[in-house]
């Protein structure tokens, strides 16, 4: 009697502690679902000022006009492309950080952000003057040997465009696998080898099928990020004609002549929502069988390295590589740009006109008010998301809560909806529901709360997928211990999702740092930041003056970057041996 | 008689030196509307600017204007500001954020002529007496009853790399830009700028502006953004046909040295407009219109003309009037449009325009 009195108890003070999950996870999928209905919203609403009428008619223009099929044919191929040249990058990369014995690991990982730390359009200029057919560095060093013409690369066929934008999404392939392969117990690997199997065989049937649930989370998110994917497809595809599905919402909603098209930007994130729905009811019937993936019991856990002897030099040749053409390359061209009064192909004339004047010509006023913003945003919203995402996988992986896919759709959909429109919601929000008791418009805030928002859809792919991995068993054996939730997810939780955690905290704080689509939009005096600041330079056409802050940011961040991982990976170390 | 007259000349001086530095000391008083504003302005103490990235020559073109305008009228005004949407997006936020009852990002609003025609009649301007502050306002760019203000004006045309096309290939009609030399060298913009002018009845037409639009959608190579001159000057695309204003290519060319110029076609010059509103929700309404009053000024032209390559045809001396006489006097007809023009029948006509080119420059 006493015991049944003991176990309702607990169960009742379990129950209490769940009802504060979810409560906590509540709090983002009810912003969403206002910002997801006013995008929603918008598809019908016609504006004419101030005045407004409702209509089905942005849906018929868009779906009755052939050019908008032509557009989703370009953006399939474009994402198709993207997402293979990602994952062959990305995912062999995280398999050799996270399961073998290359040294030093700080170096390949810190390498592998190095291109996250300019905004994409920079670097999409960059490729400009790689690849170009007529003025492009690559095109003009391959034509020069005899013979060659016929290797002239054009830049701006979909497929090329798609190349560029994978190798530029590999690293989100690395940092959303690489969990997935530092958790994973090598027990299957070992049993496999002891019967017999080559290791290319192991890799196949046993390593890459317990990663399955990252790697398709991983597909998932940058397949999406490549449908909505705007600078590669604007800088390089437009200035070919080649429309993707992003730069024709872009010339709806930011028109240089004439009114905004909200209704047909409406009307195309809700296709986009249905496409990334179906993506969603393939990962939610990957994760029904989730419980086949963990590979953490508490029975045994221990992470092994497996010994690469001789094949460590073309492990490196294979990361160095990706590194020069992903990061290096890209990155050299906007050293070089920021060095030049106007963008030049390099040259002996060209040399003869490098100088510093671009950074001494910087407002540095203005540069300190924009890196003190986009610093407070690096920080608060990794750390806010993380908050809210482990709360939501909690509930998503773990509870048997009816109805918890909804959250997870909802915690998806952000990724969905182009962040241009995203921003435009959040604006409306802010403006029209929010004004009298919560006045974020205009202020840090509000880019704070939508940031975190938005990159919800990546963190909980991060974690949803770190928590398969960790069987229920070591839960429920501590829970029949008599060990509270929170302290379940302190001391057990917590600690096994450490590299998700800190990797997916890195991540999101370097998407808030480089964020430049909807600061842009959202932008007022209060709430600058760096990236704003390059964009208004870059929209000035001065492509090197802006090349000269990124060039500055990326001498700030690399040192710290690397402090990160190094940090990061002792603080682990430290756990496992405690 | 000669002491005499030498004491005259001395009385006459010092009674003219007297009146000037008593006319001098009445000016303020003459111009009460004005002082009452500059002391408005003073209580407000800053302004908040957000415009599309370029539209005030960023950081440093707003510390140059912010101090010129604090020098001039003794204030210490701070301006703040941010690189925003572009300039029909602002439009757009600064009449969502009235309706909201909102205070508005900006507290000047710069608009192009199409979208500034959203905010007419719907009670977000501020209304003021422009010409009794500033009596040198020039009295055409008052519009609609002083709700816009045609600050700048602008002529559209091809900017190219001055390397590439040179002076014997000079394009000086709209034929040149089709010479089957330049085919896929050249980039239109995405918004088919200025190209729907010509669909007027007082240039082409609808139907000759089409076919000239398909024929440049079938020479042009990509198409790029107004700003985007260093792909001009990288030798990338050979020219851009149309600009969105050729203050962007000569500004470009002006402060980087780069191998970027503009030309005026004879046949299509075309003079289109910007506008500042000052909204009724504005935060700091006094400082944004002297702000307004002072850079309509020849000082402030002036002023505008080197951080951004602004300035108004109708402001005597600036760069623009220069070039509008230089144009008259080869007898170039200059079409000028406005906020008005994209109303009524004409307005009709370029909306059809615009929408149908930007297809064409696409390919669809």
């Amino acid at each position: 009697m006493e015991m049944m009195v003991l176990t309702r108890m607990k169960r009742g003070s379990l129950f209490d502690r769940r009802a504060v999950l979810v409560g906590i996870s509540l709090i983002p999928v009810a912003a969403l679902v206002l910002l997801v209905s006013v995008v929603i919203w918008m598809g019908f609403r016609q504006t004419g000022g101030v005045s407004a009428s409702y209509s089905l008619d942005a849906y018929r223009q868009l779906f009755g006009d052939a050019f908008t099929y032509k557009t989703l044919l370009n953006t399939g191929i474009f994402s198709l492309v993207t997402l293979a040249v990602a994952l062959l990058f990305g995912v062999p990369a995280a398999w050799l950080v996270e399961r073998t014995d290359l040294q030093p690991k700080e170096i390949p990982q810190t390498l592998m952000i190095l291109g996250l730390l300019t905004p994409s359009f920079l670097s999409a200029m960059g490729w400009v003057f790689l690849l170009n057919p007529r003025i492009g560095i690559l095109n003009t060093l391959i034509t020069s040997i005899p013979g060659m013409e016929w290797a002239r690369i054009n830049v701006a066929a979909v497929p090329w465009m798609g190349v560029i934008q994978g190798l530029g999404l590999a690293n989100v392939a690395f940092v959303m696998v690489s969990p997935t392969f530092r958790v994973m117990n090598p027990a299957f690997e070992e049993a496999a080898k002891v019967h017999g199997l080559t290791f290319f065989r192991i890799l196949r049937k046993v390593t890459l099928r317990l990663a399955y649930p990252g790697i398709l989370a991983a597909a998932i998110f940058i397949f999406m990020s490549a449908v909505a994917a705007f600078d590669i497809p604007a800088v390089i595809g437009l200035s070919n004609r080649v429309f993707t599905f992003s730069t024709l919402l872009y010339i709806q909603v930011q028109p240089l002549d004439g009114l905004p098209r909200y209704d047909l930007a409406g009307a195309s994130a809700v296709l986009m929502i249905g496409i990334s729905l179906l993506f969603l009811w393939w990962y939610f019937h990957t994760l029904k069988w989730g419980h086949r993936y963990a590979v953490i019991t508490g029975q045994s856990y221990r992470p092994r390295q497996v010994e690469l002897g001789g094949w460590k030099v073309w492990a490196w040749v294979f990361l160095g590589t990706y590194f020069l053409l992903g990061q290096i390359l890209p990155l050299s061209v906007l050293v070089w740009n920021s060095l030049l009064l106007y963008p030049q192909v390099p040259s002996l004339s060209s040399l003869s006109q490098v100088s510093l004047a671009n950074f001494r010509a910087l407002s540095i006023p203005q540069l300190l008010i924009g890196a003190r913003n986009t610093f407070i945003l690096a920080v608060s919203v990794p750390t806010l998301t993380l908050l809210f995402s482990v709360a939501l996988s909690w509930v998503v992986v773990r509870s048997k809560l009816r109805g918890r896919f909804v959250f997870d759709i909802f915690s998806f959909l952000p990724h969905a909806v182009p962040h241009i429109i995203f921003a435009i919601s959040a604006a409306y929000v802010s403006i029209f529901f929010l004004r009298s008791f919560l006045p974020v418009y205009g202020t840090i805030y509000i880019l704070l709360g939508v940031y975190v928002l938005v990159w919800i859809s990546f963190a909980t792919r991060n974690l949803n997928t770190a928590l398969i991995q960790i069987h229920r068993e070591l839960e429920e054996a501590a829970a029949v211990s008599g060990i509270s939730l929170f302290r379940i997810l302190w001391k057990i939780l917590l600690p096994l999702l450490g590299p998700a955690l800190i990797n997916t905290w890195l991540w999101v704080a370097l998407l808030a740092y480089r964020e430049l689509t909807m600061a842009s939009i959202l932008a007022t005096t209060r709430n600058l930041t760096l990236p704003a600041t390059m964009w208004g330079l870059w929209l000035s056409g001065f492509y090197p003056k802006a090349a000269a802050v990124a060039t500055l940011a990326v001498i700030v961040m690399i040192p710290l970057v690397f402090l990160y991982w190094f940090v990061g990976r002792r603080i682990l170390a430290m756990e496992r041996i405690s | 008689m000669r002491n005499g007259l030498i004491g005259l000349c001395w009385a006459m001086l010092l009674v003219a030196a007297l009146v000037t530095k008593a006319y001098a000391q009445r000016e303020p008083v003459q111009n009460p509307k004005l002082d009452q504003l500059i002391a408005a302005a003073r209580a407000e103490g800053e302004l908040d600017l957000v415009a599309g990235g370029g539209t005030w020559g960023e950081a440093e073109g707003v510390k140059i204007i912010q101090d010129a305008l604090n020098k001039k009228y003794g204030l210490n005004i701070r301006i703040r500001y941010a690189a925003g949407p572009a300039m029909p997006v602002m439009t757009n936020r600064v009449m969502e954020t009235h309706k909201a009852g909102a205070k508005s990002d900006t507290d000047l609003l710069v608009s192009n002529a199409r979208p500034v025609n959203m905010v007419l009649g719907k009670g977000v301007t501020r209304s003021f007496a422009w010409r009794e502050a500033f009596p040198y306002f020039p009295a055409d760019t008052i519009e609609f009853g002083g709700q816009l203000i045609r600050f700048v004006d602008v002529f559209n045309g091809i900017t190219f790399n001055t390397r590439e096309v040179t002076g014997k290939e000079r394009l000086q009609r709209l034929d040149d830009v089709l010479n089957p030399k330049w085919k896929g060298r050249i980039a239109s913009t995405p918004y088919a700028s200025a190209l729907y002018f010509l669909a007027s009845n007082r240039l082409l037409g609808y139907e000759k502006a089409t076919a000239y639009v398909r024929a440049l959608g079938r020479q042009i190579g990509g198409l790029i953004r107004c700003g985007e001159e260093s792909r001009i000057a990288s030798g990338e695309f050979l020219m851009l046909a149309m600009n969105c204003g050729n203050y962007g290519g000569e500004d470009y060319a002006r402060k980087t040295g780069a191998p970027v110029g503009v030309t005026i076609l004879e046949d299509a010059a075309v003079l289109d407009s910007f506008y500042f509103v000052v909204p009724v929700n504005s935060a700091h309404p006094n400082v944004a219109t002297l702000l307004v009053g002072f850079l309509m000024s020849k000082e402030g032209q002036d002023i505008l003309s080197r951080v951004v390559g602004w300035s108004s045809a109708s402001v005597e001396g600036t760069p623009v009037n220069r070039e509008y006489k230089e144009m008259e006097k080869k007898g170039v007809k200059v079409v000028r449009f406005t906020a008005a023009s994209w109303a009524g029948e004409e307005g009709q006509i370029l909306n059809r325009a615009t929408t149908e080119f930007q297809k064409i420059l696409a390919g669809r």
